[in-house]
């Protein structure tokens, strides 16, 4: 069967909440897409933040019959976080309702495995919202500019044109 | 404009169940008029024949796909 792209499905997300949330400036407030979802992902979305969470960075996880949640270790910088957070994010997205109907969760599976981190890097930094030269910035610029980790905004001016 | 009208138009339906459902049932005109799409790309949108979901994001990939290269052109 014919699946649509992640790359497309990625792009859609983010247009969509963009939208939803009328961001319209940097940086992106990711913390509330997850601890605020839209109402039909309010269900099977939810964060929590703890810093005796020591063993990883962030994880998604959902517990048997209890609305899935982006795990984060508060003990993280703010830029960490906020990566770490996104690429959780969208593995939850995957198993959500709508990731699993509009053909999300079957196209990740025919898919190399970084998407997670791809989308935390787009979702950070969106097209949308940066300056027209952005893939000229140094990353340490595109990095503040998004409070976003120096290595994840060096992956970002590394990634193919959308 | 109208590539990111049908990225707001699969977008919606990803995070909202009454997309999800207008999408397949006699409403889907209602939600292409939320989404920033030029009459030709509603046309074709409007004649997909999808029994789900992933029919129906995979057409509109389709249809995508030919305007980005009809822009690049």
């Amino acid at each position: 069967m014919i699946l649509p792209t992640v790359d497309f499905l990625v792009a859609s997300i983010i247009v969509a909440l963009l939208d939803y949330y009328e961001v319209t400036a940097l940086p992106v407030p990711v913390r509330k897409f997850i601890s605020s979802p839209p109402p039909d992902l309010a269900g099977e979305i939810s964060l929590v933040e703890d810093a005796n969470i020591t063993f990883l960075d962030a994880v998604w996880v959902r517990p048997a019959g209890k609305r899935g949640m982006v795990l984060v270790n508060a003990a993280l910088p703010e830029a960490d976080r906020r990566y770490s957070m996104a690429r959780e994010f969208f593995v939850g997205l995957c198993h959500a309702r709508g990731g699993k109907e509009v053909g999300l969760a079957s196209a990740i599976r025919m898919t190399p495995n970084d998407y997670a981190e791809r989308f935390a890097r787009r979702l950070l930094a969106p097209k949308e919202l940066l300056p027209a030269n952005w893939r000229n910035m140094p990353a340490g610029g595109l990095a503040a500019l998004c409070l976003i980790p120096v290595t994840v905004a060096e992956a970002r001016l590394a990634d193919s044109v959308e | 404009m109208s590539i990111r009208g049908m990225n707001q138009l699969i977008g919606k339906a990803l995070i909202s169940d009454t997309a999800r459902g207008w999408a397949l049932n006699g409403k889907r005109a209602d939600l292409l008029q939320q989404c920033e799409l030029d009459a030709d790309e509603v046309a074709n949108i409007m004649s997909i024949k999808a029994h789900t979901l992933e029919e129906f994001s995979a057409a509109v990939h389709a249809i995508y796909v030919g305007r980005k290269e009809e822009l690049s052109e």
